[in-house]
């Protein structure tokens, strides 16, 4: 292996009721998909907060997914409806920000969906090997002039 | 440091907004060559008022100077009733005008009284603890002190009871404004502005007799001949509405001009010495800092006004108008004369706001009118300091593609930077700085208005200012100071 | 003369003056702090003079109060000369405490914006400020502008955090004698609010939902009813209360100048997820995605009218280049 090779660091907000049991499928059903990734259990999608996606990229992620119940199935009825709205403001955000929305990605996945869980995953992976690293160039507030 | 002339820096000199310095150097013969005013300040609102929704532009440029955040609140609001192509109801108009009014009416006392008058009432060698945070108390007494701190405290007011905050106020919408008055609001208005005509008339008195009668050579000697710039309506002075008018050095029209036609009369020189543009008349073109008729440089602020306009909008305030020309001639150049010509202005401002509370339609609802499409426009109104600019230009989701903002203290740039130059000229003689320059120096920087630091200025007593002499090895061989000492 | 009052100093950075102002504003209580302290530092009295204040004493100045942002290499260099002659510092006004409006200028880079500033429609052609100039008579120099504008506690220690831009006169009955006084303990983030702008504004919020949002000046306004159930943006819900809504007292919607309520470090997340909650259509259960999108879409500028005020304390900071085109 290329160990030069740029591994994303992807954090995964994975919905408690479906997406994390679809992961979980994944994993048990010894589904492939790439290992750096680091899940998180969330109750529902619409908990996790733009603060958690910012703070992911602020702590090293080059990638987050953030996954739920289909629409129509969320256990709190409209929370994924919610997560749909606040992950567009987020991209919008992102963009302003100059971090490119494609690192964030939405999508669902049941708990029956052990196999499009690892499929996401490596689709994701492989778009952001892509893109490289997320770059955050510290808190460095010198910078020349340029004439 | 320069390798063979000697520098003085007046660092810091604190009559702008926010920071400024004063380098002055000399020549051979140890006298001055030439002074420069540099700006260290800076923020790129051109650049980031782009992308944002117009309807946060008044909220957003009023951030550019909290001593007149109302000026630019109502520029802004102007430019995007222009830009949105809607006359805002009568009513709003006037609540405007009293918001504005109060305004001026409070940042002029303000700088009469907290900033110049330390210069011509106070005795330099009044004790310390008289000229601390409410110094003027001490040098005018106590009971006109308290005076000015309530009808300034009025003006402030009245801002508020409109806009909520009269730092950083919130009040102006495309097409019109988001409140009126109660009509237990307006009760208070009228009975708050019962008096301050007379207060202002008092100011106008005081200045004469104290001001005036002492230091009239001196406000003749002082003076820098240059273009006027001014907002006219119907010809008379105005801050609002209307038209600016410029005239040239001998009070002749030279031109006038109303909203995006200010790009064919004005552009802004730059030196990379400065953060600070400097602009200048674009027919005649930047000629460096230079007076008369053939530089393009001109004044703004409450002399560019009353010498731009034929008179004033109310009726005591056009007296003292006769009064101030037939005593100085037409036009004025001393620069001194600014706060002649800024009690003026005080006096207009009270008897509108008199008039203006009488009238019910202050109580009206019909405060804003339905906006078209968003495209355009520019801003202009009078600021205290004097003409300020807000030129947008919007795109079809009504954000901001495009920001042009030429504010007040800017058009006095290079005006402020010769006084300064005047001043040291005079006062340095073969290396020796005299006593005198410093107090002329900042004198001359006072008369512009030079906002902020005024405020904070006079609350602790004279200006420290300090002034390091440099010899040709960048070695310090001497310096003067002013308002340092007691440490 | 020696005295035991407590002295105290006021210092502007990138500011815009308004914070100056409002402490004229406290009108007499001004008197009852001059009571207690001396005033030995005023910003334009010594301003960037800086060997005046190497000359200080460490810990000479008992409270010194800092407002405006940090943009500018002078105003880094001078917070820091401060921080070493002052017991305590109080960084006042949201420019100091969240980075403030000025902040904005994060979205673009430093070369952004003093090429836009120098190149509009009026400004001659000319080079842009330079950090050395050289003149006929010798070397004038300017101070450099930063990377980005950072919130003062990123520079030094600071002691209390006073956002408000400017802080009003009540904030300021309760925060100077709270200060100035040895025997009252004060934390660090006290003098924010844990109540939101909606806590105490004047109109209630029923958090009705809005289809989306529409811009104030196309709306028939109620001045009576809360703003954001109107479907016009209020950062109201995600902004500290400090100042008791004097906007939205005169029917204004709040511009969120306070920053963040208390203990939450992303005023602009707070609001996304206000707003992601707030609104909503009818039948949504039956939208596509697409379609749900679709009613974000009249959100005009989120990053700037959610971030106003305290993009450079917010998680992300400023924009980080991800994206260069
Ligand atoms: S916090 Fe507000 S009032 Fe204070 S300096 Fe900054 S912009 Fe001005
Ligand atoms: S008007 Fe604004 S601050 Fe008041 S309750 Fe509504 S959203 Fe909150
Ligand atoms: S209501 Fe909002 S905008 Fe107004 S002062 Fe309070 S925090 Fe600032
Ligand atoms: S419970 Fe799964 S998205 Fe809400």
């Amino acid at each position: 292996m290329d160990s030069d090779e740029f591994e994303p660091e992807i954090i995964a907000f994975l919905c408690n009721w479906c997406s994390y049991a679809g992961a979980d499928l994944a994993g048990v059903s010894r589904e492939q998909y790439p290992s750096n990734i680091l899940n998180i259990r969330v109750m529902c999608s619409s908990r996790v907060s733009p603060e958690h996606v910012f703070e992911s990229f602020q702590e090293g992620a080059d990638g987050v997914l953030i996954a739920g119940c289909h629409p129509g199935d969320c256990h709190y009825i409209d929370g994924n409806y919610k997560t749909i709205r606040k992950t567009w403001l987020l991209k919008k955000m992102m963009d302003d920000m100059g971090i490119d929305p494609d690192r964030l990605r939405l999508e669902w996945v049941s708990s029956a969906e052990g196999g499009k869980f690892a499929k996401v995953m490596e689709e994701m992976t492989d778009e952001i090997k892509k893109m490289g690293p997320l770059e955050l160039d510290g808190n460095d507030l010198s910078g020349e002039y340029d004439e | 440091m320069s390798e063979d002339g000697k520098k003085i820096s007046i660092d810091p000199i604190t009559r702008l907004e926010g920071h400024g310095k004063i380098e002055i150097f000399l020549d051979d013969e140890e006298n001055v060559k030439n002074a420069y005013l540099q700006v260290p300040e800076y923020k790129g609102f051109e650049k980031f008022c782009e992308g944002r929704r117009a309807e946060d532009m008044p909220n957003i440029t009023n951030r550019i100077c909290g001593v007149c955040p109302e000026a630019h609140h109502l520029a802004s609001t102007k430019a995007l009733d222009d830009a949105y192509d809607v006359e805002p109801p009568e009513p709003a108009k006037k609540l405007r005008e009293v918001f504005y009014n109060a305004y001026i009416f409070a940042d002029h006392i303000l700088h009469f009284y907290y900033l110049a008058s330390p210069d011509f009432l106070v005795s330099v060698d009044a004790p310390r603890e008289e000229r601390n945070i409410l110094g003027v108390i001490g040098e005018v007494g106590e009971e006109i002190g308290k005076k000015v701190i309530k009808q300034r405290g009025k003006g402030q007011k009245i801002v508020r009871m409109l806009a909520g905050k009269s730092v950083h106020p919130a009040f102006g919408v495309p097409g019109g404004v988001t409140k009126s008055f109660t009509s237990e609001e307006r009760e208070e208005l009228v009975e708050m502005t019962s008096d301050m005509v007379d207060f202002a008339e008092f100011t106008l008195d005081l200045f004469k007799d104290e001001v005036l009668s002492e230091y009239k050579d001196t406000i003749v000697e002082d003076r820098l001949e240059t273009y006027s710039m001014g907002l006219i309506e119907d010809g008379k002075l105005s801050h609002t509405e209307g038209e600016v008018k410029v005239v040239d050095p001998k009070g002749d029209d030279f031109t006038s001009f109303n909203g995006v036609d200010y790009t064919d009369v004005i552009r802004e020189h730059t030196e990379p010495y400065s953060y600070m543009k400097f602009p200048y008349l674009k027919e005649i073109g930047w000629k460096g800092f230079e007076e008369g008729k053939e530089s393009g440089v001109y004044r703004v602020g409450t002399l560019g006004r009353i010498n731009a306009c034929d008179g004033m909008k109310t009726e005591k305030a056009q007296k003292e108008y006769e009064e101030m020309f037939d005593t100085l001639g037409y036009p004025v150049h001393s620069t001194l004369a600014y706060h002649w010509a800024r009690l003026i202005e005080v006096l207009q401002a009270a008897e509108i706001l008199q008039e203006l509370a009488k009238d019910e339609d202050l109580e009206s609802d019909n405060i804003r009118n339905e906006v078209g499409e968003p495209g355009s426009g520019v801003g202009i109104v009078e600021a205290a300091r004097g003409t300020l600019i807000h030129d947008y230009e919007l795109d079809e989701d009504g954000l901001v593609k495009n920001a042009n903002l030429i504010v007040a203290t800017n058009h006095n740039a290079s005006v402020i930077s010769m006084s300064v130059k005047d001043a040291a000229k005079k006062y340095i003689d073969g290396g020796n700085v005299q006593e005198g320059m410093l107090n002329s120096v900042e004198r001359a920087f006072r008369a512009y208005d030079p906002c902020l630091a005024c405020a904070t200025h006079s609350a602790m007593g004279e200006t420290p200012l300090k002034v390091n002499i440099y010899g040709p090895d960048g070695e310090k061989y001497g310096e003067v100071t002013q308002g340092l000492g007691d440490k | 003369m020696m005295s035991d009052k407590k002295k105290i100093g006021f210092y502007w950075c990138g500011a815009c003056g308004g914070c100056q102002v409002s402490i004229l504003d406290i009108d007499e209580m001004i008197l009852d702090v001059v009571e207690q302290a001396d005033i030995v530092f005023w910003p334009c009295a010594m301003d960037p003079k800086y060997e005046d204040v190497y000359e200080m004493d460490e810990d000479e100045i008992d409270l010194m109060f800092i407002n405006g942002s940090i943009r500018l290499e002078e105003n880094k260099e001078m917070a820091e000369l401060l921080r070493e002659k002052a017991k305590e510092i109080v960084a006042y006004g949201s420019c100091s405490v969240n980075g403030g409006l000025f902040g904005l200028g994060n979205l673009s880079d430093k070369k952004e914006l003093l090429e836009r500033g120098y190149s509009t429609k009026t400004t001659d052609e000319g080079s842009l400020p330079q950090k050395v100039t050289e003149v006929e008579e010798g070397d004038l120099k300017l101070p450099e502008m930063l990377h980005h504008i950072v919130p003062l506690e990123e520079i030094i220690d600071v002691d209390y955090l006073l956002p408000g831009c400017p802080p009003l006169p009540n904030q300021l009955e309760e925060a100077l004698p709270a200060l100035l006084d040895d025997d009252t303990e004060v934390g660090k983030h006290d003098l924010i609010s844990s109540k939101s702008v909606c806590d105490v504004c004047p109109m209630e919020r029923e958090e009705k939902k809005i289809e989306g949002l529409k811009p104030i000046q196309e709306v028939e306004f109620d001045p009576e009813e809360c703003i954001l159930d109107q479907g016009v943006l209020c950062m109201g819900p995600a902004t500290a209360g400090m100042c008791d809504a004097p906007c939205t007292e005169v029917a204004h919607p709040c511009v969120g100048c306070n920053g963040p309520v208390k203990d939450v470090k992303d005023q602009g997340s707070r609001m996304a997820s206000a707003l992601a909650s707030v609104i909503g259509v009818e039948g949504e259960e039956k939208m596509s995605e697409e379609e749900v999108q679709e009613t974000m879409e009249s959100i005009r500028d989120p990053t700037g009218s959610m971030y106003m005020f305290s993009l450079p304390s917010s998680i992300m900071q400023y924009r980080r280049g991800d994206i260069d085109e």
